[in-house]
């Protein structure tokens, strides 16, 4: 019996370093971006006189930088609400190009049997060398075809980069499609091509959910191509929050802000689909 | 006959439903005793309870004649076999059966013996060295319990365990099953929801529903005597033959009406207390094999279908507007759908359930 | 003519034979029951009759019309697959009117006729609900309205039945007969247990390893099976089997089994005069006692088994087992001593290298 108390006692103790651990840096970020400026630099949690400053200056850094100027601040920064829009369109088209396209290819990989040594493993292949190895090459090409700092070249470079993980997740749910419902569609009447909408598409719903929110968080988040790629026009979110810290000076509590409504966005997105993903899921057989 | 396993009135609650309600039984030494019953009636519970693996709310559990309530799985001297295959596929045949032996440190010697004899008492020897999981599922399910037969379980116990096979490889293995069991002399505690295995098994069988059991018996009791409805319904392939009707009383004579069908049930009084029952709602039920075709049967109907079941034809007769009944007669007789037959009932085979609490209302002291 | 004809179809897949030379036909109206083991290439038959598999060689015909190289969707049959397909995404009236909205017809007329078959097969209650609240037979049953809903010319069933317990599927086999011999629909049905093929089917035909091993009539199958791997397949329980010698004369068969000689009034389909063979017999075609009598066999009872209806008896003779169905009324105990009747007009003889049925029926 006491040792029955020990463990549980010590599975709670186990738990909650787990807990701290992550949600310690959130709890620093949610606090700063409330702090006013004197508190940016010291170490404790609840801000004295907490303030939507940050926020302000962020949408408004013209006159908020007149007050804080002397806070470290050492030139203009653009308001953050380009950057936001640039990454809504680019992480939006983006994702959905790859899903769009992965379905296809998944359904192909899935159903038909690929002749030679090309299989769907190689489509990994880019996915396992550093990405640096490819950024000097495209920076050549995309400046040839003048695409540097556009939303096109942005959103082809990331569809490009992630349809692979668009085309596993959806090979799984197509897999899991007994081909029988195919077949008996095509019985009834269906020709192939509409198999393909009537039957199979609104099956894997609950797969596109889950490789779009997951295609959708990692191109939110990308920072590398962007920050190479693009100057002024495309900049996203993750580029901006990282020019606070650094050229234009030490301003803290604006790229907290910044990051926190940059994470919220994910976090309601995925909030409001999260029933597409629990729905439709039932795939299993019902027994007699 | 001595009591190897003696479960005493455990009941057993998760959240608000009952799955095992006050259940009582004994396993006999080196007797199959098998737990029979539908999805959810709380025969799987009760083994796991029997196992170790669940506490029961109430109730005790003896085995070996000690008390085991409270003690641990490993410490209560049984062994279990599950429904899936639960070998270590990527380690021999051989391996797999020594696994328990080593695990309590035999020497080698004794898991080298205990080992080749098992794998021979089961016919396993050819794959000895094997990886298991290259063997058929049937092949599988022996290694599993030749596992459990080298750790000398006083009582062992099986999930369900021929589930999973095909139909023809269950038919052979319910039979060696059997063979095994006679041949090495082990108390088994079966659980099923088949019970065509749970007949071909058994020395007794229980038939739990719902939590509770109902009925206890050997295979042919069980069968031949069902002492309510459920026991009725659920035993038998094909199912017995039900009739609903009232139970009418005209001079000396007991008549089942339903409609225009009048069934007389005369030489029923002398084993059931129908007196009871008159002008009240009842249940008649009777085998496909205790009736038989007969120019002078009392019921007559037409052939609606006709059925073959291996060596016989089942027909389908079809004796008033909503009730068709099954009877069996020979394949070599010549009848054809749409004729008219009359056919016989075997009164001492003729069961009568009061409707309302699917008890039979026998005469005290009638079989 | 024969609504449909299959004419020596074959299927390989690289080398692998998987169907060969099968010829089969059914009538408007009528079953046809092809009965195998799993494995056995009765899918693929199926799915060949469908369109759905090309066949490496052979020809299809309905009503006498070429239809080997018709395309599935304009053939006009459906198909019920051992896994049903019935979306789990939407409920059952839309799985029923899926067909039917393919063919872009009127909802009115969608409609009218999702809620006839529907109430043919008594689930109007279940249009409203998603698949996952079915019960076996609940969805067995809104698979068939599916395959029946665009009224088509041939039904093709692949073990609709094979994932229902026992209970339920020995009332839908019974149901589902009464229910065909109302709509007079034609079926190709396909099922792993030959009881339900017999049982279903106007005609049977009994697919062992890719081959048509006979077809015919439920009563003359069961009766007279064409080789031992039939008899073999369509005993419930196992049928006992022997090694024997034989020796034929002008009158008949002597068996020779062990030290036991059986007459047997039969021709022989063999040039050879005697040799071994083997000698088949059905546990329920052999008669148990327990009073000795001419002719009758001692034996002890080995093992019981309950069936139920029946006993399923082993019995050893000297040192054969041999396994036995005796009805339950005989009280029978292991131990005991009984006396066995062999009735020789139920033994049958095969080849041994072949399998082919030597007596003569």
């Amino acid at each position: 019996m006491e040792f029955r108390i020990i463990a549980r006692a010590l599975r709670y103790v186990v738990i909650g370093v787990f807990a701290l651990w992550t949600l310690i840096p959130l709890a620093w970020i949610v606090s700063l971006a409330f702090k006013s400026y004197a508190e940016w630099r010291v170490s404790y949690f609840i801000p004295k006189n907490p303030t939507v400053d940050n926020f302000l200056l962020l949408f408004n850094p013209q006159e908020l930088l007149g007050r804080y100027g002397v806070m470290g601040a050492t030139a203009i920064i653009e308001p953050a609400t380009k950057p936001l829009l640039n990454s809504l369109i680019i992480t939006a088209a983006s994702t959905v190009l790859a899903v769009f396209v992965g379905f296809f290819t998944a359904y192909g990989a899935s159903r038909y049997r690929v002749p030679g040594p090309f299989t769907l493993f190689f489509t990994l292949l880019t996915r396992m060398l550093p990405p640096a190895i490819f950024i000097t090459p495209i920076m050549v090409y995309y400046s040839n075809l003048r695409i540097l700092d556009t939303h096109i070249g942005l959103i082809a470079l990331y569809s490009a980069v992630t349809v692979t993980y668009a085309i596993w997740i959806l090979k799984g749910f197509i897999d899991a499609i007994p081909i029988e419902w195919e077949e008996a569609a095509m019985l009834e009447g269906a020709t192939p091509i509409k198999v393909l909408f009537k039957v199979v598409l609104p099956l894997v719903r609950p797969g596109l959910v889950v490789a779009g929110l997951f295609i959708f968080l990692l191109t939110w988040s990308e920072l590398l191509f962007a920050l190479v790629l693009t100057n002024i026009n495309a900049v996203t979110l993750s580029v901006h929050i990282s020019k606070y810290v650094g050229a234009v000076g030490q301003l803290f509590g604006p790229q907290a802000a910044l990051a926190l409504i940059g994470s919220i966005i994910p976090v309601v997105i995925g909030y409001t689909i999260q029933k597409h993903l629990v729905t439709g899921f039932t795939f299993g057989m019902v027994r007699g | 006959m001595e009591a190897e396993v003696v479960v005493n009135n455990i009941s057993k609650r998760f959240g608000d439903t009952v799955a095992v309600d006050r259940v009582s039984f004994e396993v006999y030494r080196n007797e199959v005793f098998t737990l029979l019953g539908p999805s959810g009636c709380g025969k799987t519970t009760t083994l796991r309870i029997i196992a170790g693996l669940e506490r029961p709310d109430t109730g005790r559990i003896y085995i070996g004649g000690i008390d085991v309530t409270d003690l641990p799985p490993q410490k209560r001297d049984v062994c279990l076999v599950f429904q899936e295959y639960a070998v270590f596929p990527h380690m021999s045949v051989y391996e797999n059966i020594a696994f328990g032996l080593k695990v309590r440190k035999a020497s080698s010697d004794t898991v080298h013996r205990k080992v080749v004899e098992a794998a021979e008492t089961l016919g396993l020897t050819q794959y000895l060295s094997s990886r298991a999981g290259g063997i058929s599922l049937s092949e599988q399910q022996k290694i599993a319990l030749a596992r459990c037969m080298v750790v000398e379980p006083r009582v062992l116990l099986l999930d369900e365990p021929l589930t999973l096979v095909d139909a023809r490889t269950r038919e052979r293995m319910r039979r060696e099953l059997r063979e095994i069991q006679r041949k090495i002399g082990i108390t088994m505690l079966y659980v099923t929801h088949d019970q065509l295995e749970a007949l071909m098994l058994s020395d007794r069988i229980a038939v739990m529903n719902r939590g509770r059991l109902v009925q206890v018996g050997t295979p042919i009791e069980i069968y031949d005597n069902p002492q309510n409805l459920f026991v009725a319904q659920f035993i038998g392939s094909p199912t017995m033959n039900f009739i609903e009707g009232v139970l009418r009383k005209y001079g000396e004579s007991f008549i089942l009406e339903r409609d225009d069908l009048k069934i007389p049930l005369d030489n029923l009084a002398e084993y059931y207390d129908l007196e009871r029952l008159v002008d009240r709602e009842v249940v008649v039920g009777f085998r496909p094999e205790d009736s038989s075709i007969d120019v002078k049967g009392t019921i007559e109907g037409s052939i609606e279908l006709i059925e073959i079941v291996g060596d016989k034809l089942a027909l389908h007769i079809r004796v008033s507007r909503d009730v068709i009944l099954k009877v069996y007669t020979s394949i070599y007789e010549d009848i054809s759908i749409g004729s008219k037959v009359r056919f016989l009932l075997n009164p001492s085979k003729v069961h009568v359930f009061d409707k309302a609490t699917g008890r039979k209302p026998l005469l005290i002291g009638a079989k | 003519m024969a609504f449909l004809k299959l004419e020596n179809i074959s299927k390989k897949y690289n080398d692998i034979i998987v169907l060969e030379n099968i010829s089969l036909s059914i009538e408007k109206g009528e079953i046809l029951a092809i009965a195998g083991p799993p494995g056995s290439g009765k899918t693929t038959l199926l799915k060949i009759i469908a369109g759905l598999i090309k066949p490496t060689s052979g020809r299809i015909y309905i009503e006498g019309i070429d239809i080997t190289d018709t395309p599935p969707y304009l053939r006009g049959f459906s198909m019920v697959f051992e896994t049903p397909p019935i979306y789990p995404d939407r409920p059952g009236y839309e799985n029923i009117a899926f067909p039917l909205k393919l063919r872009k017809l009127p909802e009115s007329e969608i409609r009218k006729r999702v809620y006839e078959v529907a109430e043919l097969l008594g689930i109007k209650h279940i249009l409203n609900r998603k698949p996952s609240t079915y019960s076996g037979g609940e969805y067995q049953r809104v698979a068939l309205a599916r395959a029946l809903v665009t009224n088509p010319r041939l039904l093709l069933l692949d073990e609709p039945f094979r994932n229902l317990d026992a209970k339920i599927r020995e009332y839908m086999v019974v149901w589902f007969k009464q229910f065909q011999a109302k709509l007079g629909v034609t079926i190709v049905y396909a099922t792993h247990d030959p009881l339900e093929a017999l049982t279903i089917g106007n005609n049977v035909a009994i697919l062992l390893n890719g081959r048509v091993k006979q077809y015919g009539s439920p009563i003359d199958i069961l009766r007279n099976p064409a080789s031992y791997d039939v008899d073999e397949f369509i005993s419930i329980p196992a049928l006992n089997a022997f090694k024997v010698y034989f020796k034929s004369d002008v009158e008949g068969v002597l068996i020779h089994l062990n030290s036991m000689a059986i007459k047997k009034m039969a021709k022989l389909n063999t040039e050879h005069s005697e040799g071994e063979a083997i000698a088949t017999i059905r546990p329920t075609d052999i008669m148990v006692s327990r009073s000795p009598s001419e002719k009758a066999i001692m034996g002890k009872v080995e093992l019981i088994q309950y069936l139920g209806t029946n006993i399923l008896v082993t019995i050893r003779v000297n040192d054969l087992s041999i396994r036995i169905v005796v009805p339950k009324d005989m009280m029978i105990k292991e131990g005991e001593s009984v006396y066995l009747t062999l009735d020789p007009s139920k033994i049958r003889l095969y080849e041994i290298s072949s399998g082919h049925r030597l007596d003569v029926v």
